[in-house]
């Protein structure tokens, strides 16, 4: 249905929350692009520090999924993106920037302000989605 | 049986992307398309629906009164996508009015795509 997808994650543990969602939107042939707002600190003495303690670990685990991804011949990449201020407006700059057709993101993650930072189709995933049929 | 596609839209040319895109995507997968019309009923929904036969994708409509996002959620059932439009009103307006759309997105259990209107 499009080909190229933005799929928003925090890489926390429910990072792939919306991850099935986002393949089933995929054309055939379609390009995947999986996007981390790593979001920082700034100030004195903390300048620069991730906001998530955790930040490698969510990289690495958003790594892995995208690996997952290619080694199930989906055209995919891990795109990480450095944001001081709002995930919401890195998520949509980066769609811009990719050329998707759509974002695709958890109802868990910053879609509030996502859908009115962005012209570009949205769609929110429930973490308790049904699981699909068709 | 594919899952059906819901729109959420009053057929007004104010819902004109969200449409479109619901009837692009009822028509790549072959499902049926629920249009959902809260409240003022202007009969906007026809137009949709002849869109609809035009593409060959089955239509039903759904006239319901009350609060919109609650009818939203409780008419997604097990839709495969709900498709509605959002009008990109600034911070103040989004105090002052509310947001359908955010208060779906919050409340719905099946993914909803959001399209931005004009």
């Amino acid at each position: 249905m499009y080909s190229t997808i933005l799929w928003a994650s925090d890489g926390g543990p429910g990072a792939s929350d919306a991850l099935d969602e986002a393949v089933r939107l995929l054309d055939p042939g379609g390009r995947l692009v999986a996007f981390h707002a790593k979001q920082v600190f700034v100030g004195s003495h903390v300048s620069g520090m991730p906001v998530y303690p955790d930040e490698p670990e969510r990289e690495d685990r958003l790594a892995g999924i995208v690996e997952d991804l290619c080694d199930r011949g989906i055209d995919a990449e891990l795109l990480i993106g450095l944001t001081v201020h709002s995930p919401a407006r890195s998520i949509a700059a980066a769609a811009v920037a990719v050329g998707a057709d759509v974002v695709v993101c958890s109802a868990a993650g910053h879609h509030s302000r996502l859908i009115h930072e962005t012209a570009i189709p949205v769609v929110v995933v429930p973490q308790h989605a049904l699981a699909p049929s068709s | 049986v594919n899952r059906p596609i819901l729109l959420a839209s009053d057929g007004s040319p104010s819902c004109a992307a969200a449409t479109d895109e619901a009837l692009r995507i009822a028509s790549l997968v072959q499902a049926p398309l629920v249009v959902l019309t809260v409240g003022r009923a202007n009969g906007g929904w026809r137009a949709v629906e002849q869109r609809a036969a035009a593409a060959a994708v089955a239509c039903s409509t759904v006239v319901a009164d009350g609060d919109p996002a609650d009818q939203i959620c409780h008419r997604a059932g097990d839709a495969r996508l709900v498709v509605l439009g959002t009008h990109g009103r600034g911070p103040l307006g989004r105090l002052v009015y509310g947001s359908v759309s955010e208060r779906v997105l919050r409340r719905c259990d099946r993914p909803v795509l959001v399209v931005q209107e004009g």
